[in-house]
């Protein structure tokens, strides 16, 4: 502080004025705390000087002459060597025992250098050697400052003249009344001062998170700010792990142990889930063995570490060696970086359970396009003759389930379908890897073969075993297989299974099933294995299911398998349906069977079905001969039955087929009843022909012909049991025509649409 | 062709037997139920043994309501396949029975 300022000229109707003037010139160009950055009144330039000097009691300033002194601690006036012991006589502003009147001064400082002494005991006290006769050369004031009876710093004026002097004197006072008012805002600053630490603390914490993404860094953060309610405090932030609590951050001495969660004041607050001071007193002493840290407490807070209900730990903050109450205000910022760490290790468990169903969750999609590219297969579109379709319901983890479909020409095409061994990674590549060594084996064959045929699958099978057995066994792993070649022209299936599931043909004609099995050992067992092959005739309209085990191992809540016998079931219920409706009745019926799409294998099903003969765009006949006995009405509806079945396209309703053979039954009856008037020993013969989307039926008699022309309606109103056979054979079929002319049989022509 | 009947309370349940009522065996049917209907008023025929039905054993059905009915007494149906179903709305006789799901509603439906 430069003690010297210049000079200013004095006049008593501008004192306040050139004073302020003065201060201001005096501060400008000061550090920032004294001076006034922005028009504000002047008041706040003098309760910055004022405070400056209540902040620094060794410190006063002058008005001499006019002229503006301000004296710091270990100022030197040349010649003056009493400028400091002067201010001894100050009291120091944060002493509470202050003294409330003035001491005397001892020497007085003079800037002109000339030492002049004045004592007083009283405010206002007038230089020595003044009397009221004697008009003085000037005066000396010094004002005491007192704040709420506390005398905390002194005004030192000295002024030439008498008149000034109540000026100056009533300037001070107002300066006074500054500084109490200063004083008092500082108090009042000093109660808030906790809650501002608080809402800071928060910011900071809130600044922190942005940041310090580390758990650890910002716990360490937190305990700081803790120990900061008071200097030499010392803290341990306890969170709980598996029943233990931790010392995840601490300020002291010694690093602590962990420990229970029942013991000591830790336990106690956590136990009553509330915040707990305890002062050393009568509270700490029993308790030292469990909690050494407190050895030389003399209170503690501990406070809870939790969010809703769920207790993370603890947050314990001790002083040790003085007596010291903790406050409502301490209390409050501590709870409040209690819950900052609740927060903080809530939201890192939360990440990390978060991180790792993220992680998770990438892997099994990962897994599931390994698979979708590498060890499944798109169904081929130049087949005719058969329609087929695929089911491959993922599990968790990708398994070593795959199949693939290769189509040699129209009417000729293999289906395989294998597991190996084993889950994850590791299984999807032998996967991927006996795939590729099946396409491999069959080229190598058809090379060797000239290409003239196609190799047989007994051939491809031993070959793709020779190439994996080797690698196979050094892993410790096999594979299932089942490959199956379709020839369409000769109706057949040939056949290796090689420990692999039994293949189901159910024969639509008559629900008869067949279970497809061999005798080989699986892939990868034995390196020069020769694989047997097996034929087996199929129908049209017949349906034939490769699967999986996953699919009949597949279990529900009460470790049930789901069976082979469930799936045969669901195939025969689901038969008529075409291929891709079968598989959504298996993959549903699985389903609802596991309770959930939750499985621990991986669900493979091919489906083949066979078109039923032969095609809507063909012409095909069957005649029969029936007698013209009532009895034969079963065997006629039957076969009408039959071909029907066999010749409709898949996914007919039924109601087009019980219309059908409710008519031809009609037809039948009458023919039998009236044309042969009950004769049994008589001949109906019966042509069905398929046609362009229609079914039609040609019945020929020899009996008496009927015009049905001459029936009337039947009676709806239940009063007559006879008269509805023509009514309901006339709105069963689309068409029907009454022949007379064919020598001597008579037709009769009935048309329906599939 | 023989007959189960059970009696429930005071409706008797005839289980018409299967699998088909036609021009061949509806007469037989009707001459064997018809004196079970003669001494009883409320009676049910359960269907579920049938899979198929012509107009003969319609008619059969048929005329076992106009006994009972002309006797005071009433006949209802149940356990009816769908083919069996087809056949009595195609000649709407499903407006003439009442057809009921189960053998209990049907019996129920007496009260």
């Amino acid at each position: 502080m430069d003690p010297n300022l210049g000079f200013l000229p004095y006049t008593e109707h501008d004192a306040a004025a050139a004073f302020e003037a003065q201060i201001r010139k005096a501060l400008a160009g000061r550090p920032a705390e004294f001076a006034s950055a922005s028009g504000s009144a002047l008041a706040w330039e003098f309760r910055n000087v004022l405070s400056w000097i209540v902040a620094n009691p060794a410190s006063s300033f002058r008005i001499d002459h006019g002229r503006l002194v301000l004296l710091g601690e270990g100022d030197r006036n040349p010649g003056n060597q009493n400028a400091v012991p002067v201010l001894e006589g100050a009291v120091d502003s944060g002493n509470p025992e202050g003294q409330a009147s003035p001491v005397a001064i001892t020497s007085f400082a003079e800037v002109n250098g000339e030492p002049q002494a004045a004592s007083s005991s009283q405010e206002n006290a007038l230089s020595p050697g003044e009397s009221e006769d004697e008009e003085p050369s000037r005066y000396y004031l010094r004002v005491p400052a007192t704040i709420q009876n506390q005398v905390v710093g002194y005004i030192h004026i000295c002024c030439p003249n008498r008149m000034a002097r109540s000026g100056l004197v009533s300037l001070s006072e107002y300066m006074l009344e500054l500084v109490e008012k200063e004083h008092q805002e500082t108090s009042l600053l000093q109660e808030l001062s906790a809650s501002w630490e608080s809402l800071d603390a928060l910011f900071e914490w809130t600044v922190d998170m942005r940041n310090l993404p580390n758990r650890q860094d910002m716990l360490n953060r937190i305990i700081e700010r803790a120990v900061g309610v008071r200097p030499g405090a010392k803290a341990i932030l306890w969170i709980e792990d598996e029943g233990l609590l931790l010392p995840t951050a601490w300020i002291g001495d010694r690093k602590p142990q962990p420990r229970g969660q029942k013991v000591g004041i830790v336990g106690r607050a956590l136990d009553q889930k509330n915040s707990l001071i305890l002062r050393r007193a009568g509270h700490l002493s029993q308790i030292l063995d469990t909690e050494p840290e407190l050895l030389n407490a003399s209170s503690v807070v501990v406070v809870p570490v939790s969010t809703h209900s769920k207790l993370h730990g603890a947050l314990e903050v001790w002083i040790e060696n003085e007596e010291f109450d903790f406050e409502t205000s301490h209390l409050r910022l501590l709870e409040t970086l209690s819950m900052q760490a609740a927060l903080v290790v809530e939201n890192d468990r939360l990440n990390l359970s978060q991180l790792e169903s993220e992680r998770l969750r990438q892997e099994v999609d990962i897994g599931s396009r390994i698979q979708q590219a590498l060890l499944f297969s798109k169904v081929p579109e130049r087949i005719e003759g058969a329609t087929l379709a695929s089911l491959t319901l993922p599990s968790q983890t990708i398994d070593g389930d795959f199949y693939d479909i290769v189509d040699h020409s129209p009417h000729c095409f293999d289906v395989v379908v294998g597991d190996v061994m084993g889950k994850g990674v590791p299984a999807a590549i032998l996967a991927a890897a006996s795939k590729s060594g099946l396409f491999r084996s069959l080229c190598q064959l058809m090379v060797d073969a000239g290409r003239r045929e196609i190799p047989q699958p007994d051939a491809i099978v031993t070959k793709l075993n020779g190439a994996l057995a080797r690698q196979m066994i050094s892993v410790d792993s096999f594979a299932s297989l089942s490959y199956a070649r379709f020839d369409l022209q000769t109706s057949t299936v040939t056949y290796v299974d090689a420990g692999h599931t039994k293949t189901f043909h159910l024969r639509v004609r008559d629900h008869q099933t067949y279970l497809l099995q061999g005798e080989n050992l699986p892939l990868g067992i034995v390196h020069d294995e020769v694989y047997q092959q097996q034929a087996h005739r199929f129908e049209p309209g017949d349906v034939l299911v490769f699967y999986s085990d996953g699919i009949t191992e597949a279990r529900n809540d009460e470790g049930e398998f789901y069976g082979e016998y469930r799936l045969y079931e669901c195939v025969r219920t689901a038969a008529d349906r075409s291929a891709q409706g079968l598989v959504n009745a298996i993959k549903q019926d699985v389903i609802s069977f596991v309770g959930g799409a939750v499985f621990q294998d991986d669900l493979t099903c091919v489906v083949v079905c066979i078109d039923r003969k032969p095609g809507l765009n063909t012409i095909t006949h069957e005649n029969r001969v029936f007698s013209s006995d009532l009895r034969e009405l079963s065997r006629i509806r039957q076969w009408v039955n039959d071909l029907w079945i066999q010749w409709a396209p898949r996914g007919c309703s039924g109601e087009g087929l019980y219309a059908l053979v409710l008519a031809i039954n009609e037809l039948s009856s009458n023919v039998m009843r009236h044309a042969y008037r009950g004769s049994r020993t008589e001949r109906i013969r019966m042509r069905a022909t398929c046609n362009q989307g229609r079914f039609v039926v040609e019945l020929a008699h020899t009996g008496e012909p009927f015009d049905p022309d001459t029936k009337s309606d039947p009676a709806f109103d239940g009063s007559r049991d006879g008269g509805f056979g023509l009514y309901i054979i006339e709105n069963s079929v689309d068409e029907i025509v009454y022949n007379r002319n064919d020598g001597d049989w008579h037709t009769i022509r009935i048309e329906k649409s599939f | 062709m023989a007959l189960v009947t059970t009696n429930v309370e005071d409706v008797v349940v005839v289980e018409v037997p299967g699998p088909s009522l036609d021009a061949s065996n509806s007469k037989d049917f009707k001459n064997e139920v018809s004196p079970l209907l003669s001494s009883a008023q409320k009676v049910v025929f359960d269907l579920q043994h049938l899979g198929f039905v012509d107009s003969s054993g319609l008619g059969s059905i048929l005329s076992c309501l106009r006994q009972l009915n002309g006797a005071g007494g009433d006949l209802k149906l149940c356990g009816m396949t769908k083919p069996v179903r087809a056949l009595f709305e195609l000649v709407r006789m499903h407006r003439i029975f009442d057809i009921h799901e189960t053998r209990e509603e049907a019996v129920a439906a007496f009260k």
